[in-house]
């Protein structure tokens, strides 16, 4: 498995790690059943806004981690790994596909919404629709770098 | 994924040429030693950019390097 596939499956693992861990932590602490509809809108639009900077970190922390991991199994040497052109194509290719998904995803909770369900069905499939999202990311990078593109 | 039609002499240009390996091949032209293995197998269609330093590195025109699938077909 190539230095690219790896780092793939390594920053999805932890993408869901952390979100489970973060989704634990929020029901634990914050959630309070019986909720009206301004707070459940409250709850869950601090959830999201608050999930966006902890991954963006998350993904930061996953790239120096790998790239020290990668040091020590070289013997303490740190080659520089060259971005590509494959490597934006595929990154290209990987976000579009993953990208048309989430947006199919939002689709169908706005039609959960529209159907009469609650709020709570709305941000919870965008959340699911979020992990799919990052799931089809990483097989496609996987896919690409092995069928090429 | 389909094939490239886009075919080239890479491999054999390489072993012509000191048995050159694919990393001094990659750190030759700036990418990494995954985008040559991927070009080499026809998965890939490098830019012109890249067709172009490739054929430079092996001292060749690029025709020479890279044909068209349908040029053997004349």
């Amino acid at each position: 498995m190539s230095y690219q596939e790896k780092k793939a499956l390594l920053n999805f693992g932890i993408y869901v790690i952390a979100l489970l861990l973060y989704g634990n932590y929020v029901h634990d602490h914050y959630w309070v059943d019986g909720m009206n509809t301004d707070e459940l809108l409250l709850f869950w639009s601090k959830v999201l806004l608050i999930m966006i900077p902890v991954q963006i970190v998350i993904h930061i922390v996953v790239h120096i981690i790998f790239g020290i991991l990668r040091g020590m199994a070289n013997g303490g040497k740190i080659k520089d790994e060259v971005e590509d052109e494959f490597d934006k194509i595929i990154e290209l290719k990987s976000s579009r596909n993953s990208m048309t998904f989430f947006a199919f995803s939002f689709i169908g909770a706005l039609s959960w919404l529209a159907s009469g369900h609650t709020v709570s069905h709305f941000f919870v499939t965008i959340i699911i629709g979020g992990v799919a999202a990052e799931i089809i990311d990483a097989i496609s990078r996987i896919y690409y770098y092995r069928k090429g593109v | 994924m389909a094939k490239s039609k886009v075919k080239n002499e890479i491999r054999m240009l390489r072993f012509m040429n000191d048995e050159m390996t694919q990393q001094a091949l990659a750190e030759a032209v700036g990418v990494s030693r995954q985008t040559i293995v991927a070009i080499e197998k026809g998965n890939y269609s490098p830019s012109l950019e890249l067709a172009f330093k490739l054929a430079r590195v092996f001292d060749k025109q690029l025709d020479e390097v890279f044909s068209y699938e349908e040029d053997s077909k004349k």
